[in-house]
Formats: C-alpha cells, sequence, structure tokens
C-alpha cells in the first residue's frame, strides 16, 4: 500500500518535473523562434523593457506592478524578476498600467531573481 | 561583400539615429500634449496616508487611472496628481487598501472656470470686450495714398469714396480686384494702382502714367516758331527756310523756319511744303528782384506753450477741455496720433494735440553788405525758379539798384541759352 503510494507520490512528482520539463522546452522553442523571426522580444515573451536615459530617466515598460516604494528605493515586479532601483530623491513621474517612468538621481540598479 | 557590409551597417546607423531623434522628439510633443490634456481636463493633487501604497498605485493602475508625480513623503505618505475624472474612482480603491486620501491643491481650467462663475460681470465684460474689438477690427479706418504726384490725393480719395472705400466702411465689403479695375477706367492717368487690405488699414499705392507728347504727322506741313522772345544764338534747320539769322531779335510767335517754299522761278506755281524741322537756340532773360530790408524780423518763442486735446471717436471730434490762447502771436503745431496695434491695426480713436507756441517779434539792424547778400541771394533763387529745364545758364547778374527815396533793390539776371523752336501746322494753330 505503501509502496503503492510511493509509487503514485513519485508518478505525481515525475509528472511536475516531466510538466516543467514541458515548459522550459516550450520556453526555449518560443526563445528560439522569436529571435529565427526577429519578433519583439518584449511583447512575444512579454519581458520588461528598459530604457534610461543618463541616471536619471527610467522607463520600465511591461511591468507587472511595484512592490515597494519608499524615500530611496523603489521595487518593481516584472517576468525576469525583481527591478530594484535606488537613488537620491527618486520619484515616480508617470505610471500607468504598461510603464513606469523613474525619475531622479538614480544611483543603482538591481535584478533580483 | 565588403563594401556592401559597410553599407548596410551605416545604414543601421542612420536609421538608429533617425528613430532616437524622432522619439525623442516625439515624446517631448506627448508630453507638452499631456501636460494641456491635463490642465484642461483638471486635476488634483492629493496626498495618501495608509500602510499599503503600493497595492493602492498597483490597484490604480490596474483600474487604469492614471497617476503622475508620484512622490514619497515622510511618515508613509504619498503625494500624487490624478485627473479630475480619475479621482472620482478613488474613493473604493481607498477603502480596500486602508488608506486615507486628501486632496492638497486643485488645479486645471474646470477650477479656473469655477473660479469665476462668482464674477459673471467680469466674464461678461470680457467677452463683450473681445466681441467689440472684433467688430471695430472688420471695418477700414485709415487710407493712405502713396505714389502720387500730379495727381492729387484728394481725387483719388473721392473715387475711392465712389467705389465704397472709405474710412468706416465695412472690410469685407471691399474687393480690391473691382476697385483696382473701377479706378484704372475712372483715373485715366494712372499706369498702375494697386489697393491692399492690411488689417484695418488700406493701402494705395499708385504709378502715374506718363502722357506721350503730342504727335505731328511728319507729312503735315508745318512751321517752326518761336515760344519766347530773345536773341537767336544758333539757328539749324534739317528741312524747310531759314526766315531768321543769328543775332536777331525775335518775338513770341515769330516765324523761324518756313516750311513754305514758293517756287523762285514761277511765282504763280503752288508753293512746295514740307513739315520743317530744325533747332533754334536763342538767348532769354531772365529777371527777378527783391528788397533791400535792413530791419530783419524775427519770431522769437518765449518757451511758453498752451496745449489744446481733443479726442476723434470714429469720425466725430471731441474738444477736451479747450480754452482760448492767451497769447497775441503763437504758432500753431497739429500732433496727431493714431491708436495703432502694431503696423496694420489702425483704430478708430485719434488723439490731436494743438500746440500754440508762444513768440515774440524782434527787430534786428543790420550793416548794409549782409542787407544785400540776403536780398541777392533771395533775388537769385526767385530767377532760378523761372529756369525751364533744358536752359543752359551763359551769365548770372545781380546788381544793387537805389531808388530816390533810398529804398533798395537787389535785381537778379540770369541769361542762358535755351531751344525756343516750337512746331505749327501751317493754317491752323498747332
Amino acid at each position: 500500500m505503501a509502496q503503492k503510494l510511493k509509487n503514485a507520490t513519485d508518478s505525481k512528482q515525475g509528472q511536475k518535473e516531466k510538466k516543467n520539463k514541458r515548459d522550459a522546452s516550450k520556453q526555449k522553442l518560443r526563445e528560439k523562434l522569436t529571435e529565427m523571426l526577429e519578433l519583439p522580444k518584449e511583447i512575444v515573451l512579454n519581458m520588461p523593457k528598459l530604457m534610461m536615459l543618463g541616471n536619471g530617466d527610467l522607463i520600465i515598460e511591461n511591468y507587472k506592478g511595484i512592490i515597494e516604494y519608499g524615500q530611496d528605493v523603489v521595487r518593481v515586479n516584472t517576468t525576469s524578476g525583481i527591478i530594484k532601483v535606488k537613488g537620491m530623491e527618486i520619484y515616480i513621474k508617470e505610471i500607468t498600467e504598461e510603464s513606469i517612468m523613474i525619475y531622479g538621481n538614480i544611483m543603482s540598479l538591481e535584478f533580483l531573481g | 561583400m565588403v563594401i556592401l557590409c559597410h553599407w548596410n551597417s551605416l545604414g543601421k546607423t542612420i536609421l538608429a539615429l533617425h528613430n532616437s531623434v524622432f522619439q525623442r522628439f516625439s515624446m517631448g510633443v506627448k508630453m507638452l500634449i499631456l501636460r494641456l490634456w491635463n490642465y484642461v481636463k483638471g486635476y488634483v493633487i492629493i496626498i495618501v496616508e495608509g500602510y499599503f501604497l503600493e497595492k493602492f498605485i498597483n490597484i490604480c493602475t490596474h483600474r487604469q487611472l492614471r497617476l503622475w508625480n508620484v512622490k514619497w513623503q515622510k511618515n508613509s505618505r504619498v503625494t500624487m496628481r490624478i485627473c479630475l475624472n480619475d479621482f472620482k474612482m478613488l474613493r473604493p480603491v481607498a477603502k480596500r487598501t486602508h488608506c486615507r486620501v486628501h486632496i492638497i491643491k486643485k488645479r486645471g481650467l474646470p477650477f479656473f472656470l469655477d473660479k469665476y462663475k462668482a464674477r459673471k460681470a467680469f466674464v461678461i465684460g470680457a467677452g463683450f470686450c473681445i466681441v467689440v474689438f472684433f467688430v471695430i477690427s472688420s471695418f477700414v479706418w485709415d487710407i493712405s495714398v502713396s505714389g502720387n504726384n500730379k495727381i492729387s490725393t484728394q481725387v483719388i480719395m473721392e473715387k475711392l469714396c465712389d467705389n465704397g472705400v472709405k474710412v468706416g466702411a465695412l472690410k469685407y465689403s471691399i474687393n480690391p480686384h473691382t476697385v483696382v479695375s473701377n479706378m484704372m477706367l475712372e483715373i485715366n492717368d494712372l499706369s498702375r494702382i494697386s489697393v491692399s487690405l492690411r488689417g484695418t488699414k488700406i493701402i494705395v499705392i499708385v504709378n502715374e502714367r506718363i502722357r506721350p507728347p503730342d504727335l505731328i504727322d511728319r507729312n503735315e506741313p508745318c512751321d517752326l516758331v518761336a515760344a519766347k522772345e530773345g536773341v537767336v544764338y544758333s539757328i539749324v534747320a534739317k528741312q524747310g527756310l531759314e526766315k531768321v539769322k543769328i543775332g536777331d531779335t525775335i518775338t513770341k510767335g515769330q516765324l523761324l523756319v518756313a516750311g513754305t517754299i514758293e517756287n523762285v522761278r514761277d511765282k504763280n506755281a503752288l508753293p512746295f511744303m514740307v513739315h520743317s524741322m530744325g533747332i533754334v537756340k536763342a538767348r532769354t532773360w531772365y529777371e527777378a528782384d527783391s528788397k533791400v530790408e535792413q530791419k530783419l524780423v524775427k519770431e522769437i518763442r518765449t518757451g511758453r506753450k498752451k496745449d489744446n486735446y481733443s479726442l476723434v471717436l470714429f469720425t466725430k471730434k471731441f474738444k477736451l477741455f479747450h480754452s482760448e490762447i492767451p497769447y497775441n502771436n503763437s504758432e500753431h503745431v497739429e500732433v496727431k496720433k493714431k491708436l495703432c496695434i502694431g503696423n496694420n491695426l489702425a483704430l478708430p480713436f485719434e488723439f490731436i494735440t494743438d500746440q500754440y507756441y508762444e513768440y515774440n517779434l524782434e527787430y534786428n539792424d543790420i550793416d548794409i553788405e549782409t542787407a544785400n547778400k540776403i536780398a541777392s541771394e533771395k533775388a537769385l533763387d526767385l530767377a532760378r525758379k523761372q529756369l525751364p529745364k533744358n536752359a543752359e545758364i551763359l551769365k548770372t547778374d545781380v546788381s544793387i539798384l537805389e531808388e530816390e527815396n533810398g529804398a533798395r533793390t537787389a535785381k537778379a539776371i540770369i541769361e542762358c541759352v535755351e531751344d525756343i523752336g516750337a512746331t505749327q501746322k501751317i493754317g491752323g494753330n498747332k
């Protein structure tokens, strides 16, 4: 019985792993396809597009939402991880559903997995 | 292949450059338009207090509420700007995230207009002012005529008036093209006329026609007669018979070159008729005199002055605080000032200042020599004015004559040579 159960869980885990693998391979295929056809990645793969002008003007398109908004730090959630922006007197100049514009004296930009 | 590659990369850079410039430019324009749009729609600056500010912002963006200038303040407070319309949808969001929202400032056209709802008279006045301005600027208030020498401005003005171009006429009723063609038909001495509307001004520029001289047909027999009196200086006949000699004194209208040539041998035969031509030059004299005056009268301004102001509205003149001029001798100067916006937008308001300068008469005695000089110069000037254009001056002479009673006059005589021949038809006057 126990063996059966173990087998069952194993098979379930195996299924999950398989699914994960399939997803990963699917993702890879997608990436390859977009690269081959030279399609814009930010649309097909839903990746964030960052545009930065010097150290003071950061536009992030395709973001998911903001996680933290403090005095000198802004954390933005995206599909390729959390982007942490640190700086002096930074503020959100404009925010819409698809893009966020951070303005101020930006010191650092980090991607957190 | 290398060259091709090179070209390809170059093309890409150019494209990229173009794209970035275009993007920047379009962004700038977009921002400007957005700002203007925000102002027109009206927006509020709000302060949000609470623990889940990030959540508040995220929900707002998900509900398509546009936020901008989101700034972090102390004590977990955030100020932001939001459209007036979006602000109305904020209440449920605030409730869900347990945030408190306060308005700090209201900005934009709707609030501005709201303010002026209470000041109806002011708004009506402003509107009325604009309407009056437009009404006034749709009339003609100034006409300027330039370029005319022989035709008087008044004549042109009268003709313009007949064509509907006058001060106070509706601007839109004037069609410059028809006015121009009518004016050309009505005034003969014009070679060109331009009528242009500039603001409330009408600018008329005229070019006068130089009339061709009256021509006499070469086949028509005629004589050459004297137009003036004088002494013959030279005579050259190209056709016809010379009737005078050098040194002859001639009177006006005397025959100089005859077109009728009689047959010498047969007196009864019909005379030979020609169109006489030639150049007859004669010495002529022009005189002028002026009195020598030793007493010189000078007008000297005393420095006192009286100003009378008057205002011209449309075409009516209003006198403002006019009073009598308290001076015996005064010089009158009129200064006109027309209210004009820019160069072309003349308005029907004119301010006239009549300035009266008081002056005293001062009698000065001068010595004979300078008095003589002044008088002779005056006489010479007068004489010179009589000279025709093509005359050649031979001699100028000025003499001072003294009469019995002591009065002196300066007499100027100018001797010159000029063509005095004038063609005249035989058997008629000219």
